[in-house]
Parts: structure tokens; C-alpha cells; sequence
């Protein structure tokens, strides 16, 4: 009998499904809702469009609902389907804001870093390190915005974009490396007027 | 040195940073707004998928008992009101007049013959009650066939032989009159 495919691809044989009483949807929605409003915010970086690609995420999980027995990791499959759902609606373009990629470059943090203070405001960094991030490629972004999700650990993320941990941990050591990178250069253009 | 404690800066205020990246609280009431999206989504999809199912083969039974309805009505039809188109064309001599007035295109033949289709039981059995025991129905004489008649029965038989042949006598004589050339040749 073939298994039948769902959100998150976390199935496994019927000899390796916990014998563990199946989470109903009330009980998911309880446990992981700001879990995956976090994924789909650390993505989106919109609450209207997170709070959408939330309902979005239930909302599949309730189509596979008869097959929630079958899943070994409700936290990991949960933050895949959110992740998943969350990356589906930025790519569709349905989405309040997006990322203006022109806009990373080196000369764009300049302005904005001389726009600024002597200390500049968290909103304004905040503003800064989406920018830096929004300019990192997808193998290092992703790892790097599930990672600042705080209910995910290395393993966790491993798990949802089905890559080796070592590999998690590379990508976030690089994208890390990269930030810091155009951080130093951001601060020395500041000092420099 | 410097670059040391640079360095431990900046990661420090990425640290910071990224730590608030995604630390954000949804607007208040996020479990209750997905829980009352997920139970309209579920009202919604209510209707079983068998249901939908028994739906869809009841109305191709009812079409199949529809479509068989019709046709034996129709045969029926087509079968039982020839006879009565013939009968009623018969006796009644109004109606081939309308046939005729009528332009003979497809369309008004078919529609002319309709009502005859549509009222055929009772046409039918009107025919048939006035059908004559002889063929070809027999119609009253005219006037100089009556006078004829008359003439036939009142004399004899002898008579109307003998006058019979004196007419053939003058008529041949009269055609060879007419005949010129041939009268000619013959004195010759």
C-alpha cells in the first residue's frame, strides 16, 4: 500500500508510527499557532500576511487531517508545512510587502546609515538587518530565518528543509559571516560621515 | 586588538538583532480566528464526498429514464396517426385547400402536418366511423350525364345502335370530304 502525501513529506512507515494518541486540530492550533505565525513572520515580515499564511498553514492541515497518525514530529512537520505555505504565498506575490532586492546593495545601506543618528534606532536596524538579509542568497537565507525563530534549534531546522544539521550550521555560520561582512561596512561609513 | 573588540561588537549587535528578528506577538485572539476560519472551511465541506457521489448517479439514472421516456412516446406517437391522416384528408376537403395555400417549404409541411399528429385518437375514430364501403367514394352526376342516363333507359336499344352507326357514317364521310388528296387518288 503506498503512503499517501502530505504537507511537510514527514511520513513514515506504519512500523515506525508512534502508537501516541493523534492531535486533534483544536490541540495543534493551541500548541503551534505562534510557532508558525513566528515562521511565516520571519519570512514574510508582514503580521497581516503572516497571520494569512497561518490560517493558510491549518487550513492544510486540516485537508490531511486523517493522515496526522502517520506524522513522527508534529513540531517539525507543523514548522515545514508553515515554512512551506509562508515561502508558497511570498513567491505567489500576494504579499503586503516585498523585499526590494535593488535595495541591498552596499550604497543603499550608506544612505541609510548616514540618514541615521549617532544612535540609531532599533527600527531603523531592524530596517538595516532585513535589508542584509532580504541580500543573501536562498541557501543562506532560509537557514537564517528559521534559525531567528526561537522555538527552532539547528536539528529542528535540519528537519524542515530536509538538509544534513551540519549543513544547517554551516549556512548559518556563512550567512552570519556575510552580515557581519557588510555590518563592519555599514558602521565604517558611518564614522567616516 | 581593536579589530578584536570591533569584531565582538558587531557580533553582538547581531545578535541582538537577530534575536528580535521574528520575536514578534501576533495581533490578540489568533487561535480563535484560525479556529473559527478552520470550522466555516469545515461547515463548508460538510457534504460527504459519497453523497456527492449518490447525487451524481441518481441524476444519470433520472436522465436515462427520461431520455427512454421520450423516445417510446415518440414512437408511439409516430406510429398510431398515419392512418388518421389519410382518413381525415379524405373526408375532410377544407384541409388539403389550407395545405395548399400554405409555401411548401420543409419546415411548414412538417409543421401542417402536427395538429393532425397532435389530434390523431380523435380524428382517428371519426374516420374510421365514416369510412365508405366502396372505393372509390362515389359522387352525384352532372347534368348531361343525368340527361344522357335518361335518354339510355327510355330508348331502345335497337334504335340507339342503329343511330349510333348513322353518327359513325357521317362522321367518316365527313372526314374524307376534308381529305382532299385522298379523294383524289381514289378517282384516279
Amino acid at each position: 500500500m503506498s503512503e499517501q502525501a502530505i504537507p511537510g513529506e514527514m511520513v513514515l512507515n506504519s512500523a515506525t508510527i508512534r502508537e501516541a494518541a493523534v492531535p486533534t486540530i483544536e490541540t495543534l492550533v493551541a500548541s503551534y499557532s505562534l510557532m508558525v505565525f513566528r515562521i511565516a513572520y520571519s519570512i514574510l515580515r508582514n503580521h497581516h500576511d503572516a497571520e494569512d499564511a497561518a490560517q493558510e498553514c491549518f487550513l492544510r492541515v486540516l485537508k490531511h487531517k486523517d493522515h496526522l497518525h502517520k506524522v513522527r514530529n508534529v513540531k517539525t512537520w507543523m514548522a515545514r508545512v508553515a515554512w512551506t505555505t509562508a515561502l508558497d504565498k511570498r513567491r505567489s506575490g500576494h504579499v503586503t510587502v516585498s523585499f526590494d532586492e535593488e535595495q541591498t546593495g552596499i550604497g543603499a545601506l550608506l544612505d541609510l546609515s548616514a540618514a541615521a543618528d549617532d544612535q540609531l534606532e532599533s527600527a531603523q536596524m531592524q530596517q538595516l538587518l532585513r535589508r542584509l538579509i532580504s541580500g543573501l542568497p536562498e541557501e543562506l537565507r532560509f537557514p537564517l530565518e528559521l534559525s531567528t525563530v526561537q522555538e527552532l534549534n539547528s536539528s529542528e531546522i535540519a528537519e524542515i528543509m530536509k538538509i544534513p544539521e551540519g549543513s544547517v550550521r554551516n549556512r548559518l555560520f556563512r550567512a552570519r559571516q556575510q552580515l557581519k561582512e557588510k555590518f563592519a561596512i555599514v558602521l565604517e561609513g558611518r564614522k567616516h560621515g | 586588538m581593536a579589530d578584536l573588540k570591533k569584531n565582538k561588537q558587531i557580533d553582538e549587535i547581531l545578535d541582538s538583532l537577530l534575536a528580535q528578528y521574528s520575536d514578534v506577538e501576533p495581533r490578540s485572539g489568533l487561535e480563535q480566528r484560525i479556529l473559527a476560519n478552520l470550522g466555516d472551511r469545515a461547515r463548508n465541506e460538510t457534504v460527504p464526498w459519497w453523497s456527492v457521489k449518490w447525487l451524481w448517479a441518481g441524476a444519470a439514472v433520472a436522465a436515462v429514464i427520461i431520455v427512454a421516456a421520450v423516445l417510446t412516446a415518440g414512437r408511439r406517437h409516430v406510429i398510431a396517426p398515419i392512418p388518421s391522416v389519410v382518413q381525415t384528408q379524405q373526408h375532410a376537403p377544407q384541409q388539403p385547400k389550407v395545405q395548399r395555400s400554405l409555401p411548401t417549404t420543409a419546415s411548414t409541411v412538417r409543421h401542417s402536418r402536427k395538429p393532425s399528429v397532435v389530434a390523431g385518437p380523435q380524428n382517428t375514430t371519426l374516420a374510421l366511423s365514416q369510412r365508405p364501403a366502396i372505393f372509390p367514394t362515389p359522387t352525384p352526376l352532372s347534368e348531361q350525364e343525368r340527361l344522357l342516363f335518361t335518354y339510355l333507359s327510355n330508348t331502345p336499344q335497337e334504335v340507339v345502335v342503329a343511330q349510333l352507326q348513322r353518327t359513325d357514317q357521317k362522321e367518316a364521310d365527313a372526314f374524307w370530304a376534308d381529305h382532299e388528296p385522298w379523294s383524289i387518288t381514289r378517282a384516279h
